[in-house]
């Protein structure tokens, strides 16, 4: 038997953050509908040339690797067992190493393309941002709210949206032209529990960002680089009109980084696959609860398909109750609950999904765009039910309309919550 | 409704195709201009578009356990055309009434067996923004004070049509997404989903992908007279880019279709200069979709390496019995070949000299192949 050991060699500024790609190793040379011998595997991607992926037990002879990248990239190489088993796979070039992960992501296009559009381009201010620190904005799409976001922009600085803030974010950047990235200082106080971060960038109308922000690696290796990239917007905006730039906040997470990157291009299938297979690191140890609703934006879907195992579904309804009950102060958390009560076993728990989901409006923004989705959904199927058994609901209705100004203003490309605001 | 095809009994591929190209209330149709027109006028490709989708259906599409069932066909354009099989039918128009009737007993077709798959196939102006996709028939703006009264809510109705037995489900949105000044200032309605979801309605959980021919925000590009570039890059992918072989014989897989229909729009677009539309998917699963007779066909996109070489290089391709080439050009040299063993060679033409070439093997669902030249 042999093998064959496989990276994707980019290169990154700093941490990696342990990124992987999904990938397959096809043999070459077999019949349509023979013994395969294909694996789906990871890769590791960065420079270092420590880290490879292992296949081990394959029948010698030619291998096609084929990378799946986040930006829909697909990155391919032929190999030989027989001429050695190291392979490396390179793909297009980022405009800069400070861009790699960005790239990767698919939020900014390759080299190339990069200064083609820039060579087009006249040249642009660097779009501004400040960083908010502040209480949950439950109701972000009424316009005190906008409003007060558009003063926060006029002030230029750290501003309070309520009553008090314990501390100002602080952001480092990195510029070319008009994209920046703003990323948010390593090692600040965190201040207290509940309160959350988010970027406002752009001149009005802005775009508020979530922050994921403090982000603790699940495996205990420390604190996740946050970053939001914002630049021109490229194409017609996923809100429409009046958009006129974008933002992307990441995080460089040694978890599960590389699933959130699929799950903002829509490819659930890959975003399963490269979550890691410790699924009891990111749900039990709970050491970073937004990481593992996450995980669980990326599972929940497989979750109610497969919910006809009884054993399994205590398990990923302990954990969905855990992250619900055990953090107030996530959205996302009674949103999976909520859907887990209504599609996700044999006994329907209608009155549950209820409350999980009006407790999650009142929670606030959720961190990720595919929860606020499912806020959207579970909310609309109820007030229909509601409205079909001719009941009024006052509570629900005033949610989902709440809910349905935030959907419209949603970026949907992005994994993490990003809004457009004004209008 | 215009049924083509419907064969009930056994479980089958229930399948409903929209196109509409003629707006009455948009700018140049025949009735009263709707104030809420946006701009959006008439179109040439959604009737194009859903004819070949719906011949695909007919003549291309085969999968050994979901045979085509039924298929409806509405199409509204400016001057009808019969669809020729069977028989000249005169496809209905897709006005707001007769899309409702054709949704609902399409429902009623294919919620007779869980192991049914549902086509939905929709090409024409749509509004979207953020999670919130409408469709717009083809009397759309001819109720002045509520434009979205003939418009379909397809967000609601994609939630809605969990309440269909069938636990597969595809859904095709070829349409413009850009989005609306109405949408926000409705608020509370967004057209009508025709099946409203449910919460008290608890099933096996469907697979049931949603491929859009853009982002939310952007526009969709037709083509005059022909079908758009989604739609031709769907295709496309149905002969080949869109699947693999790793359950077996090579089948169009739901998440290979995925990767086929990106890379084929992204060359697509990139002739058309229609710079801004790129595909996207939502809910994406993996399930066998159609079942191909022969070998895939590849995009193949071949280039010098670097590629300023290319104005310079006669490109050749040798492999499967075929020997193609290319004269020098600036832009790389875009192919669709067999699946099978492949020699690409570059020979620089003066004032330029040398040559090079690479051996690769060609699969779904694209392959870009780099020529090394001094």
């Amino acid at each position: 038997m042999a093998r064959l050991r496989l990276r994707l060699d980019k290169y990154f500024d700093g941490e990696s953050g342990n990124a992987r790609v999904v990938a397959r190793v096809r043999p070459l040379g077999r019949k349509a509908g023979g013994a395969g011998d294909v694996r789906n595997v990871t890769l590791p991607v960065g420079s270092d040339s420590g880290r490879w992926e292992t296949v081990d037990g394959l029948q010698p002879g030619r291998y096609m690797v084929e990378a799946f990248l986040p930006s829909g990239e697909i990155v391919a190489t032929e190999a030989s067992t027989d001429q050695g088993e190291q392979v490396v796979l390179t793909g297009e070039p980022s405009p800069h190493e400070w861009l790699g992960f960005q790239h990767l992501w698919g939020n900014i296009p390759g080299r190339e393309q990069f200064e083609l559009e820039r060579v087009e381009q006249v040249p642009t201010p660097a779009i501004p941002a400040v960083a908010l620190v502040g209480p949950p904005l439950a109701a972000v799409g009424r316009e005190p709210v906008a409003e007060s976001c558009d003063r926060a922009w006029r002030t230029g600085q750290a501003v309070e949206l309520e009553t008090y803030v314990e501390h100002a974010l602080q952001l480092d950047t990195v510029v070319d032209g008009a994209v920046v990235s703003y990323r948010v200082r390593q090692g600040q106080p965190r201040g207290a529990a509940g309160l959350r971060r988010y970027l406002l960038a752009g001149t009005p109308p802005a775009l508020l960002c979530v922050l994921p922000w403090p982000w603790p690696n699940a495996d205990g290796g420390g604190e996740a680089l946050v970053e939001v990239l914002v630049g021109p917007e490229l194409q017609a905006s996923s809100t429409g009109a009046g958009a006129r730039h974008f933002a992307a906040p990441l995080v460089r997470d040694s978890q599960i980084s590389s699933a959130l990157a699929y799950l903002g291009s829509g490819d659930l299938p890959s975003a399963r696959k490269s979550l890691p297979v410790a699924q009891e690191l990111l749900f039990e140890k709970m050491v970073n609860p937004v990481a593992a609703a996450g995980g669980g934006c990326v599972l929940v879907s497989d979750w109610l398909r497969q919910a006809g195992d009884a054993a399994q579904r205590e398990r990923w309804f302990g954990w969905v109750n855990t992250l619900a009950r055990s953090f107030p102060w996530l959205p996302d958390g009674p949103i999976l609950a909520g859907w887990l009560a209504l599609r996700g076993g044999a006994e329907q728990r209608v009155d549950q999904a209820r409350a999980a989901l009006l407790e999650a409006h009142r929670r606030g923004l959720p961190f990720y765009a595919a929860a606020l989705r499912l806020l959207y959904d579970g909310l609309s199927l109820l007030a229909n039910d509601a409205t079909e058994d001719g009941r009024g609901d006052d509570e629900l209705q005033v949610a989902l309309a709440t809910v349905r100004r935030l959907v419209l203003r949603l970026d949907v490309r992005q994994p993490f919550t990003v809004l457009q605001l004004g209008r | 409704m215009t049924l083509l095809v419907d064969r009930p009994g056994q479980p089958g591929a229930h399948a409903l195709i929209i196109g509409v190209g003629d707006y009455a209330h948009l700018q140049g149709g025949s009735g009263p201009l709707s104030p809420d027109h946006g701009g959006m006028g008439q179109l040439s490709s959604p009737p194009e578009s859903a004819r070949a989708f719906a011949r695909f259906l007919l003549q291309g599409y085969s999968h050994p356990a979901l045979p085509l069932a039924s298929l409806d066909l509405l199409v509204s354009e400016a001057a009808s055309t019969p669809f020729p099989t069977p028989a000249d039918a005169l496809p209905e128009r897709a006005a707001f009434d007769a899309v409702k009737a054709a949704v609902l007993a399409w429902f009623a077709r294919a919620d007779t067996d869980p192991d049914n798959l549902l086509l939905f196939y929709f090409c024409g102006h749509g509004l979207a923004s953020g999670g919130q996709t409408t469709l717009l028939c083809d009397d759309f703006g001819s109720l002045p004070p509520n434009p979205l009264e003939h418009a379909l809510d397809f967000t609601g109705l994609y939630l809605g049509l969990d309440k269909c037995k069938a636990r597969r489900q595809v859904f095709f949105v070829d349409a413009c997404r850009v989005a609306s000044p109405t949408l926000f200032t409705t608020l509370n309605f967004v057209g009508h989903p025709v099946i409203p979801g449910s919460a008290r309605f608890a099933s096996r959980t469907r697979q049931a992908p949603v491929y859009y021919a853009t982002v939310a925000g952007a526009a969709a590009y037709g083509q005059v007279g022909r079908p758009s570039v989604f739609t031709e890059a769907t295709l496309q992918a149905f002969e080949g880019a869109g699947c693999d072989d790793l359950d077996g014989a090579w089948a169009v897989q739901t998440d290979a279709l995925n990767r086929g229909i990106f890379h084929l729009m992204r060359r697509a677009v990139s002739r058309a200069a229609t710079v801004g539309q790129l595909s996207t998917v939502d809910n994406l699963t993996r399930f066998a979709l159609h079942h191909l007779a022969g070998r895939p066909r590849v995009p193949v996109e071949v280039a010098c390496q670097p590629d300023a070489k290319n104005a310079h290089a006669e490109l050749a391709c040798v492999g499967n019995g075929q020997h193609l080439s290319r004269p020098p050009a600036a832009a790389s040299w875009d192919l669709d070949l067999e699946e099978g063993d492949y020699t690409f060679s570059a020979d620089l033409q003066p004032p330029e000299a040398g040559q090079g070439s690479t051996s690769t093997h060609v699969s779904p669902p694209f392959r870009p192949v780099r020529i090394p030249v001094p």
